[in-house]
């Protein structure tokens, strides 16, 4: 049987590392074989740059929004696509060259053992990456408080690389996702009982551009899940 | 006598507005509502003195204009908590809508490209 990807790039003004984040991806699943038939998709939010024009040229699938609307809104377009066309299994990965897509073979493996139905790639589980000791702080806290309200260890909840089952997307794309979807997806992917898997990976710093997490973004992150927090238990 | 008077013609002239702006649709059912509550309120207000001031007196306020701003503070808050409301879901509203769009578009960009 042959296994039907799609990976998904959410990017804004992302020009000078998406056509070689879209070149890694190839060659990676390249290697894979026949074992899967995969899609890229890229989906532009409202880039100002020339983000589009190059994921046109590297010939893979772009969905453009006309004014930039967030990540959260950008990841959920793209489980929209994915969620309407014949997909098995959705990963996702951000175009900044944070997460090494040759990895995405680590994050499918589980999923096509039948050992998950998502896998979330963690830079925690081998402590390969050095952030900002506030960001590792709010990381942890924040897995810890996911960890214990969907009892699943997690020890990476804010991370972006991920490997998702097509009937998990097609459940959870009817809610409206908050900016910063992270930690409300995987709330609710484990509450609604949903096998979830970390495998580990190393990420690395931006290579170029700037983070949507500034630091009045960073400061408001934690109220900010607690409200998603009540969210996913409000919705059920 | 003036303090009575002013809520009073307040309300009147707020009452008048809301009905305007209702008749030329300018304002919605639950804007419409609302507005009748707060102008009938200001328009009472000065008619039921006594009551105002029994209830006031009832609930430990020793000034009835202490009363009457406080209930108008918790009116604005309640309708500051409703517009928040409103504006998110529109919110909301917009992203679905433009997020429909561009895959519309990106739909009809595959066609066209097939048809070439």
């Amino acid at each position: 049987m042959s296994w039907k990807i799609l990976v998904s790039i959410a990017a804004y003004n992302e020009e000078r590392t998406i056509g070689e984040t879209i070149r890694r991806i190839k060659k990676t699943l390249s290697n894979m074989g026949d074992k899967i038939q995969y899609q890229i998709l890229v989906v532009d939010d409202g880039s100002t740059d020339k983000t589009k024009e190059i994921a046109k040229k590297e010939g893979v699938k772009v969905i453009g929004h006309i004014i930039n609307l967030g990540p959260g809104a950008a990841l959920r377009t793209s489980y929209l696509y994915a969620a309407r066309s014949d997909f098995d299994i959705v990963v996702r990965l951000d175009a900044d060259g944070q997460h090494p897509p040759e990895y995405i073979p680590h994050l499918l493996d589980p999923i096509l053992r039948g050992e998950a139905d998502v896998v979330i790639g963690s830079r925690y589980l081998e402590r390969s990456y050095k952030s900002s000791l506030l960001r590792d702080l709010g990381n942890i806290v924040h897995s810890k408080i996911i960890s214990i309200v969907s009892q699943q260890k997690i020890t990476d909840v804010t991370s972006g690389f991920r490997a998702i089952k097509i009937e998990v997307i097609r459940d959870i794309v009817k809610y409206d996702f908050p900016d910063t979807p992270a930690v409300y997806i995987t709330l609710k992917k484990a509450l609604s009982g949903y096998k979830l898997k970390e495998v580990p990976v190393k990420m690395y710093p931006r290579m170029h551009g700037k983070s949507y997490l500034n630091l009045k973004r960073l400061i408001i992150y934690p109220f900010k899940t607690v409200r998603d927090v009540i969210k996913t238990i409000v919705e059920g | 006598m003036i303090k009575l008077i002013i809520p009073f013609v307040v309300g009147l002239l707020l009452l008048t507005y809301t009905l305007i702006s209702y008749s030329k649709r300018g304002i919605g059912r639950k804007g419409l509502l609302l507005s009748l509550f707060v102008s009938f309120s200001l328009i009472i207000s000065p008619v039921m003195y006594g009551v105002i001031l029994a209830v006031a007196k009832l609930l430990g306020f020793y000034y009835s204009f202490v009363f009457v701003f406080l209930v108008s503070i918790l009116a604005l808050f309640i309708l500051i908590i409703y517009i928040i409301r409103k504006i998110n879901e529109l919110d909301n509203r917009n992203i679905r809508v433009i997020q429909e769009i561009s895959l519309l578009k990106a739909e009809i960009d595959e066609l066209r490209n097939k048809h070439r």
